[in-house]
């Protein structure tokens, strides 16, 4: 399977990968939604905020092994696939929002706009391309084959642009 | 072997996914009063008609076969005889066991209120009683609710919305009693009135007016003022299914069957999960039921491991984490809000974030520790809060800190809430 390692000596915090979420996940593509100024109705799986230590953090979905986001779904929307990832059917998501309540990590959102389900990384399994990882400028977010959905690692050298 | 779950709600389903899980095939049967699946969380959607019955079904289609269950549906069980592994159900039928859960669950209790025995007045715990307040609605015009907690309150939005007029009688002086607390309480009651339902807080329902065919005409509050009803839905909290244990030896209080940490009754072979069950909260340190969702599908899954053979524990029991989506507003609330500690330090928090939302948090903190709070609007690092609160994590600059939680403040650190 695709797995995305994210290299955080490499992150610069240039927040490429939320808009390439939100381009990805927007129908229509082209961010169309923030270019008509409708910056409500959409919002990113992924997040890059500073940690503890004011170093800065790509926040992704972990995909867990015992995912609490799935045993809190009330729905049967949020499901562990076969293959390892966490997966929401969105027409059986009711917006009940106890993932929210669940993700340890902050990775089950709530949507903007009308229609109120929740969010989360699909590790883009319905396209070609990884976005997060297609527009990451420094190789922090890279997509091997692996045996799992995601890994975090820390080398030595940052990256300086 | 042969496992026998009673109940087919969130605990019992999960209990036998993670028996197959566990590896065993040998025989699973569940036998259930319900006449398919249904997510209890949603039956004011389907009491509503924004819901089907199919849409309600939580279960991947097909389960029943993919999973290779027996399920006896509409059946009720009526006793037991541990010393001979037998439960007997209606019609005195025997069914063996190896290895038993009890999953049957609590059902709505109907307050003592004179007159309130008759038609057209309902609980919500089952799909019947979802399917009796739908098929009645285009007949109603006033439905009185009693209780404003998450049912009533989010049954009452629900009926608002499709045009009916809602009156909601709650006891405590604000809605949410058990999840909000006074000024947050406050808030919710006004949002409730302005969108239209008519609140009664700190109020009593003394009498149930009934014409002389036994049609609801009114309730009457206990400072005699009348408000004029065609139906009545009893939301004030529940009873769990026990009774027919009396008499088994299976360690019981009145608020359910006692468990230790391996979903295990007083009877070793007979196991308990979900909202039938107690056991110490680790927030509030008192034993209780723990009444939601992923707690129910937690002990379930812990009690199918156990069950075959297995030695996994619970070791983060509490009931005490809500999400409701009230009138477009999300609101979460995480440990005991509703009974803090007097040794507790509340802040409360009110900004706009960046989407122009009003906002609120609510904590309550000690010297270490966030111990509670409630998130009103902006919810997105809400999975955080229940993190450091159920984990009871040191916050390294305390204070500060527990005002702007989010899931990067603790980097890639592995973390579990389960």
């Amino acid at each position: 399977m695709k797995k995305k390692v994210i290299n955080l000596s490499k992150c610069i915090g240039c927040k490429n990968c939320e808009l390439a979420c939100i381009e990805a996940h927007t129908e229509g593509g082209k961010v169309a939604a923030y270019l008509a100024g409708v910056q409500n109705s959409v919002r990113s799986r992924t997040k890059v905020e500073l940690d503890n230590n004011g170093k800065r953090f790509p926040q992704f979905c972990r995909h867990c092994d015992e995912p609490a986001c799935v045993e809190a779904c009330m729905s049967g929307a949020l499901q562990k696939q076969d293959d390892g990832l966490v997966i929401c059917d969105t027409e059986k998501c009711v917006g009940c929002y106890m993932c929210v309540m669940s993700c340890p990590y902050g990775n089950a959102r709530p949507s903007m706009g009308d229609k109120k389900i929740m969010i989360k990384c699909d590790a883009c399994t319905d396209k070609d391309c990884m976005a997060c990882a297609d527009v990451c400028p420094t190789g922090c977010i890279t997509v091997v084959e692996g045996d799992k959905a995601i890994e975090y690692i820390e080398e030595e050298k940052p990256c300086i642009l | 072997m042969h496992f026998v779950i009673v109940g087919s709600s969130a605990a019992g389903t999960a209990a036998a996914r993670s028996i197959r899980k566990s590896g065993s095939s040998d025989k699973i049967t569940i036998i259930t009063e319900d006449s398919e699946f249904f997510s209890r969380c949603q039956l004011h959607l389907l009491a509503s008609g924004r819901r089907t019955h199919e849409q309600a079904n939580f279960l991947p289609e097909g389960w029943i076969d993919s999973a290779d269950v027996n399920i006896l549906w509409d059946t009720r069980v009526t006793g037991i005889a541990p010393g001979k592994h037998t439960i007997y159900t209606e019609g005195d039928s025997e069914i063996k066991y190896n290895r038993l859960l009890i999953a049957t669950g609590s059902r709505s209790w109907c307050p003592p209120i004179e007159g309130i025995e008759g038609e057209f007045t309902f609980g919500l715990r089952n799909m019947c009683d979802a399917d009796k307040i739908f098929s009645v609605l285009p007949f109603m015009q006033s439905v009185t609710i009693i209780g404003a907690g998450l049912v009533g309150c989010e049954l009452a939005a629900e009926l608002s919305a499709i045009g009916k007029t809602v009156n909601v009688i709650e006891l405590a002086p604000y809605p949410l009693p058990m999840q909000l607390e006074e000024s947050t309480g406050k808030r919710c009651s006004e949002l409730m009135q302005k969108s239209g339902i008519n609140m009664y807080c700190g109020k009593k329902a003394s009498k149930i007016k009934r014409s002389a065919d036994g049609i609801p005409k009114a309730v009457i509050l206990d400072n005699g003022e009348s408000i004029d009803t065609d139906l009545i839905v009893t939301a004030a909290g529940v009873r769990p299914n026990i009774e027919w244990l009396e008499g088994s030896e299976i360690s019981t209080d009145k608020k359910g069957i006692l468990i230790n940490e391996y979903c295990q009754t007083s009877i070793p072979d007979i196991f308990a999960a979900g909202d039938v069950t107690v056991m110490e909260d680790i927030l509030l340190r008192s034993v209780m039921p723990s009444p939601i969702w992923p707690t129910a599908i937690h002990q379930g899954r812990i009690a199918g491991i156990n069950m075959t053979g297995g030695h996994e524990s619970l070791t983060r029991n509490t009931g005490f984490r809500s999400s409701v989506r009230l009138l477009g507003n999300n609101i979460v609330s995480l440990g005991p809000v509703s009974r803090p500690d007097p040794a507790w330090e509340k802040q409360e928090i009110k900004y706009t974030n960046s989407r122009g939302q009003t906002c609120i948090k609510v904590l309550y903190m000690d010297d270490e520790h966030l111990r509670a709070a409630i998130l009103w609007g902006d919810i997105t690092d809400a999975g955080v809060y229940t993190d450091v609160i159920i984990n009871n994590r040191d916050l390294p600059a305390k204070r500060e800190l527990a005002t702007s939680l989010d899931g990067a403040k603790f980097g890639k650190e592995e973390r579990d809430i389960l």
